[in-house]
């Protein structure tokens, strides 16, 4: 019996070392290359340590384009759009944790409704509306995509919904204010939960890809996508220095993952995932 | 503990934005792209401060045009201090794709000039999708068709009227490794038969006579293009038709086989040539004006080892250079300028003397105007001190027609997606020719 | 008056969201119809969709994703369910957290640095996979991943398992914490086998969370775009008999490269349509049963 357990242990310790190296191969091979000379990566792709590591390839991409000013509007419009959503799904989710009324049931599945329409179908008359606006080439459509975020707001409905009504009662004895009872209670109690919001949409709107390859049009408003997109388009540019980019661009995301807690956060995701 | 982490990571989030982003959250509160203030530094790149809606907008895609249009515009400021310019620049992709949805809709957006590449013109060869403003007028008056090499000026006409002023001579000659030529005693080819044969005789020594882009990956077919344009044999003949000639079958089978049967190095993206090349292993390279600094950026150690040679020819009265790329400066219809005012910039860029001969120095394109050529000719070291810019003027006036037509997208798109099949024998060239016209013929209908 | 403040509260509260969307979702979707049933002109048509019906490349796009989504149903999901169920196991310990953010990277990782780096695995020439094949000795021609139609949907199915089995076996481990354990001790007390458990127990109760998997899976098919754009040529080839061909690609490319606004608003709502179909079959199938 206890053998059969040895093995099992074992067998369960190499499955699970493939599939984290299956995840983190790619990562490894991004960090090599980008230390790797051009010709190095061309003859000895499958060498992970570079015989002549090369600082060459982040010269050659801040040369080329306009890594850090690419890098600060990326990272502008996603804390924008975090704070942003944070701010409108915790007064959504407020509004339906906290009171009852007419319609509430309707309304709530009328968000989740949204979420059958993917974005992307929406592409053409959304372009439309955005120039006819006059907001081509701004950062707004980069922005709205994350506050019109529905399955945010089920997430924040699910925690916040765990606040005890008492408080919210003896708050309103205290003379509070329906908004100062928001920002004072329903706001710290659910920091996490809106924190994770938040989180979240800063990432997604830093990985975005499509919406700025539309909408943008100068190469000093690109964000980081889509200048990584161009800088491959130069003929004198390889593979070194996108590698490099792309290394550098997923430093802010591996920050936040590493600062905000792994356990706490990814276990955070999930609560409301739980209940989807 | 961990709580606390979290309180600061969104506290951080806030701070940044009220401190460092500024600009940013104004822009989205203004919307327009005309009035934002770009903040923090560009680097490198100028960085365009104060900008509003009386500059002149030119749109460029990617180096090295627009390095030129920088120093342009700063030589062009200090003469006519009153004008400012605004300089966006996108993908190629993005640059079409921009201005002919602004087309579509009215115009709204436009910028003033564009820096048009050639390939993505013919997507503009329509009345409704015109969206520039014709030179004619101008180039009469000036006597541009005199200065200016005209088969370049045909490249951006459309229905009668020309449209824009191009950049560079684009010739397409052939470099070539002397020493491996020398070292394993064979004749530098003149004909496409003898290029074939060199192709054989390099093979037995393990080199490849050139390298190319994968025939399976489609593409824009331009190496195989270049010596059927110089035969007059291109696909777009000179009325805007498809014409597949014989001789275009029998080039396109060429290049499969001598792919397939490991004569010509097949890459799918232009990086992976580099180091086959620094290996000595390619003998040859077909190259325009502006790629023959390729070889130079990417294997320098071959310094003194390249020389460029005429092309080899297909038919007995082809030319001996051909024409591969090249870009237009153009005026858009919608422009809120005055045409005479910009007609002035576009004059002084792509035509003045000076600032041509600058223009080679800088970033490598021969002038495809008269007066700027001797002057653009010294020997270059790369090539072993070979005088590049006599040869391309020598060839100037040979230099081919490259005949424009609005249905190349189709027919590049029917050729990208049939490529696989015909490398992998699963459909013949005659049928791919049939797939090829039968794509074009519906383009046609469907306009 | 307070009376009917307190009435008007609640609404205030959840008005940001029903206001953004109606601007921009709501009034996008009605102009977008109102594009599709018009002619370039702007006159009342029903031509568009029937174009676009009888269009065989739209239909290659839809099959593509179809396949695709069919692949990430029947090869990443359960992936990542065995996978959530060694994550759920004794043997995983204090390595869990570390594990789940591993997991959890690949689905925060822009698909432009997806797309540079699969580009250099996949590749032909020197690609990672090829030599390491090659190397092997296990083939001898490299295998042209991105230009064989053969092989252009098992390699975006490559990345898409990379992408996102980690997160989605995340999912299904929330899941199988909800389940108490007592229910897995009384079935063993029963003297049902770790498979029959499984079969019987564990998969029922997983059903809620399947079902947002699958749907997650099912429009993520149809909406798939970067990593595509980024793996071919920048969106400027879409592959040998249109294998990379995918419906948002492809209405990209009829908005912005060929400028036919209303066939690809038209593509818009078909490819809604379709979606709308095939997650309502779905819903029907995974419905509660009793």
């Amino acid at each position: 019996m206890k053998k059969k357990r040895v093995i099992a242990s074992i067998l369960f310790h190499i499955v699970l070392l493939v599939a984290v190296l299956f995840i983190l191969y790619p990562f490894v091979f991004m960090i090599s290359g980008a230390l790797k000379t051009d010709l190095e990566m061309n003859r000895h792709i499958l060498r992970l340590i570079p015989r002549e590591i090369t600082l060459d390839n982040f010269k050659t991409l801040f040369e080329t384009i306009p890594f850090w000013k690419q890098f600060m509007n990326s990272f502008c419009v996603a804390a924008a759009a975090a704070v942003l959503a944070m701010l409108v799904d915790g007064l959504v989710a407020y509004g339906f944790t906290r009171f009852e009324f007419r319609g509430k049931g309707i309304l709530m599945s009328l968000i989740l409704a949204t979420m059958l329409i993917p974005p992307q179908v929406l592409m053409v008359p959304q372009f439309q509306m955005y120039k006819t606006m006059g907001l081509f080439g701004s950062y707004v459509p980069l922005i709205i995509p994350a506050l019109i975020n529905a399955f945010g707001i089920f997430l924040l409905c699910q925690i916040m919904g765990q606040i005890p009504k008492d408080l919210y009662e003896s708050a309103m004895i205290d003379g509070y204010g329906e908004f100062k009872i928001f920002m004072k209670i329903a706001i710290p109690l659910s920091k996490a939960g809106i924190g994770i919001q938040g989180v979240l949409t800063f990432m997604n709107t830093w990985n975005d890809f499509m919406t700025p390859l539309i909408y943008l049009n100068a190469e000093e408003k690109y964000t980081l996508p889509i200048g990584l997109m161009r800088l491959q388009s130069f003929y004198k540019i390889s593979y070194g220095a996108p590698l490099a980019g792309a290394l550098l661009s997923c430093i802010p995301v591996i920050i936040i993952l590493a600062v905000v807690g792994q356990k706490y956060f990814v276990k955070g995701l999930m609560a409301g995932a739980v209940k989807g | 503990m961990k709580k606390m982490a979290m309180f600061l990571g969104t506290a951080m989030l806030m701070t940044t934005i009220l401190t460092g982003c500024g600009g940013t959250s104004e822009e989205t509160d203004n919307g327009g792209k005309e009035n934002q203030a770009d903040t923090g530094t560009g680097g490198d790149t100028e960085t365009v401060t104060d900008t509003n809606s009386d500059d002149i907008v030119i749109w460029a895609f990617a180096e090295p045009h627009a390095e030129y249009f920088r120093w342009v515009t700063e030589e062009y400021k200090k003469e006519h201090p009153d004008v400012n310019f605004t300089i966006e620049i996108m993908t190629t992709d993005a640059l079409s794709e921009r201005l002919a949805v602004i087309n579509a809709s009215g115009g709204e957006g436009a910028p003033d000039l564009v820096d048009q590449e050639q390939g993505f013109f013919s997507r503009f060869m329509s009345e409704e999708q015109m969206c520039y403003y014709p030179l004619d007028e101008f180039m009469e008056r000036d006597d541009v068709t005199d200065k200016m090499v005209k088969n370049r000026l045909d490249l951006y006409a459309y229905d009668g009227h020309y449209y824009g002023l191009e950049h560079a001579l684009c010739p397409v000659t052939m470099a070539y490794r002397k020493d491996l030529f020398e070292e394993y005693n064979i004749e530098i080819p003149t004909t496409w038969e003898e290029y074939k044969a060199a192709a054989e005789e390099f093979a037995k020594h393990d080199i490849y006579i050139s390298a190319t882009k994968d025939m399976s990956m489609g593409g824009e077919l331009d190496e195989i293009v270049l010596l059927l344009r110089a035969a007059g044999l291109d696909y777009v003949d000179e009325n805007g038709k498809l014409n597949i000639t014989d001789e275009f079958k029998n080039i396109v089978m060429d290049y499969v086989q001598m792919q397939q049967n490991g004569m010509m190095y097949a890459w799918e993206t232009q990086d992976e040539a580099w180091p086959v090349v620094a290996e000595d292993k390619v003998a040859t390279y077909f190259t325009a004006d502006w790629a023959a600094g390729w070889l130079r950026d990417n294997v320098p150690e071959q310094s003194g080892k390249w020389q460029m040679a005429p092309l080899p020819k297909l038919t007995d009265t082809a030319s001996v250079v051909s024409v591969r790329g090249g870009t237009g400066l153009c005026m858009t219809k919608y422009t809120d300028k005055d045409k005479e005012e910009l007609w002035d910039f576009m004059k002084f860029a792509q035509l003045d003397k000076d600032n041509c001969v600058k223009k080679y120095e800088m970033i490598a394109l021969y002038p495809p105007v008269y007066d700027a050529m001797p002057e653009c000719n010294s020997p270059v070291e790369y090539y072993d001190n070979q005088n590049l810019g006599e040869l391309y003027e020598s060839l100037a006036d040979e230099i081919p027609v490259q005949y424009q037509a609005d249905w190349r997208n189709a027919f590049t798109e029917s050729f990208n997606s049939n490529a696989y099949d015909l490398v992998e024998g699963n459909i013949s060239i005659d049928e791919l020719t049939d797939i090829l016209t039968e794509a074009v013929n519906e383009y046609n209908e469907s306009k | 008056m307070k009376r009917n403040k307190r009435k008007i509260m609640p609404y205030l509260f959840i008005s940001p969201f029903f206001i953004l969307y109606a601007i921009f979702g709501l009034y996008p979707a009605v102009s977008g119809l109102i594009l599709s049933l018009q002619t370039k002109a702007g006159q009342f048509t029903f031509s568009n969709y029937q174009t676009v019906f009888m269009d065989s490349r739209f239909w290659k796009s839809v099959t593509n994703a179809a396949i695709y989504m069919l692949g990430s149903i029947f090869i990443i999901l359960p992936v990542a369910l065995i996978a959530a169920l060694m994550l759920n196991s004794k043997f995983m310990g204090k390595k869990s957290g570390f594990v789940s953010t591993a997991f959890f990277i690949p689905n925060v990782t822009s698909v432009i640095v997806v797309g540079i780096v699969f580009k250099l695995i996949l590749r032909t020439n020197n690609g990672l996979i090829n030599t390491a094949l090659q190397d092997m000795g296990i083939i001898e021609r490299a295998v042209k991943f991105l230009s064989d139609p053969v092989w252009a949907i098992p390699s975006v199915l490559l990345i898409g398992c990379w992408r996102y089995f980690g997160i989605n076996s995340l999912y299904f481990l929330s899941g199988l914490q909800g389940i108490p354990t007592e229910l897995g001790e009384a079935a063993r007390i029963d003297g049902a086998g770790k498979w029959k458990e499984f079969w019987y127990i564990t998969l029922p109760l997983l059903k809620p969370i399947m079902t947002y998997i699958v749907f997650i899976a099912i429009t993520g098919s149809f909406a798939m775009f970067g990593e595509v754009i980024t793996l071919v040529q920048n969106g400027s080839s879409v592959g040998s008999r249109d294998s990379m061909l995918y419906p948002v690609i492809y209405l990209y490319n009829m908005m912005f490269k060929n400028n036919q606004v209303n066939r690809a608003a038209t593509m818009g709502y078909m490819i809604a349509v379709i979606l709308l179909v095939i997650t309502t079959i779905q819903r029907y199938l995974f419905r509660e049963k009793d």
